[in-house]
């Protein structure tokens, strides 16, 4: 193997990366040569160099704080939900009588309309009619 | 041609890694089911690990930490539907890594306030004093220290991949979103330049 071949290899061979053919080849290189056997033995120093990069560290209540945050953003998302769900279906039921013009039902009310003449429930079917059909 | 093998300097440990690995799936899981103390404690583990691959990128400690909370809540809104096609870890470096590149860019459309820090003649970096052994050797790592922080941003990435979080070229190829052969290219090219850094200061020594 010629030194600039091996040179090229000895990062990799370093990691542990080549296969088992190369990774001989690049060895016995490095055992033959002083040159390359130097630059395996700096780029040994520059790992060590590498793990002794300064490192910062977070507060230690960050996970804790990060935990809060995600649940209070889940609350905001799903706030709805702090309703009782019972509760918010009868309201949603109720909330949709009251806008019956948005469903076709609302179109052949009359059948529904039984209530004795100008009666609030008269009245109100009378309008929904109108107004479904309108 | 790029000729690729790991080999596992610590087969003892695989084991140990796979639980490791096993441990990571179920807190994700549980987390995709909205387990806060999960988490919680999924953070603690890799908070650290996170904040340092960040800052090593982007050599801002409040970015960092910003981004490094950025990456976790991506993580808790993630987490349902995380496939296992790889190490849990391997998805947050690549959802911290996809930040910082996104921040870097954000960053130089508006001007880039970061130094310069492009890795210049290694000459530059000297200090007249090299009067001792000790001191010359303190001087090397610091400009060494120093140099590191120069590097490229993909070529810092990939060493402190590697280096520090012990990932494979294969894992950090999917990290970095490349090909094997970049990086090996990236990690030897930074090898080389730290290396005439450290030449160069060793041969104007006395």
């Amino acid at each position: 193997m010629h030194c600039s071949k091996a040179c090229e290899k000895i990062s990799a061979y370093l990691d542990h990366e080549l296969d088992s053919e190369l990774s001989q080849q690049v060895a016995h290189h490095i055992g033959q040569c002083d040159d390359c056997r130097e630059v395996f033995q700096d780029f040994q120093k520059i790992n060590a160099t590498v793990r002794e990069w300064p490192k910062i560290e977070l507060a230690p209540d960050f996970a804790r704080q990060l935990g809060r945050m995600v649940e209070a953003k889940e609350g905001q998302a799903t706030g709805r939900l702090s309703v009782p769900w019972p509760l918010w279906r009868f309201v949603q039921s109720f909330i949709r009588l009251l806008d019956a013009t948005r469903y076709s039902s609302a179109q052949t009310l009359d059948e529904f309309n039984d209530f004795p003449p100008f009666s609030m429930g008269y009245i109100y079917f009378k309008l929904l009619d109108q107004s479904g059909r309108g | 041609m790029v000729v690729i093998k790991r080999q596992s300097p610590a087969a003892p440990g695989g084991n140990e890694s796979a639980s490791m690995e096993d441990i990571d799936f179920n807190t994700i899981k549980a987390i995709g089911r909205g387990d806060r103390s999960a988490f919680e404690l999924f953070v603690k583990k890799y908070q650290n690990p996170v904040v340092n691959f960040i800052f090593r990128y982007v050599r801002d400690r409040f970015t960092a930490q910003d981004l490094t909370q950025e990456v976790f809540l991506k993580v808790f809104q993630g987490a349902g539907e995380f496939e296992p096609r790889g190490k849990v870890s391997n998805w947050v470096f690549t959802i911290a890594f996809n930040l910082c590149a996104n921040e870097l860019k954000r960053q130089k459309r508006r001007g880039y306030p970061y130094p310069d820090l492009s890795l210049g003649d290694p000459a530059e970096l000297e200090c007249p004093a090299h009067d001792q052994a000790g001191t010359r050797k303190k001087e090397l790592e610091e400009d060494l220290m120093a140099a590191l922080d120069r590097l490229p941003e993909n070529q810092r990435a990939a060493l402190w991949l590697r280096v520090n979080e012990d990932l494979s070229y294969l894992e950090i190829s999917q990290v970095l979103n490349i090909s094997l052969a970049g990086v090996e290219s990236l990690i030897f090219r930074a090898r080389k330049q730290l290396r005439q850094l450290m030449r160069g200061r060793n041969g104007s020594s006395p």
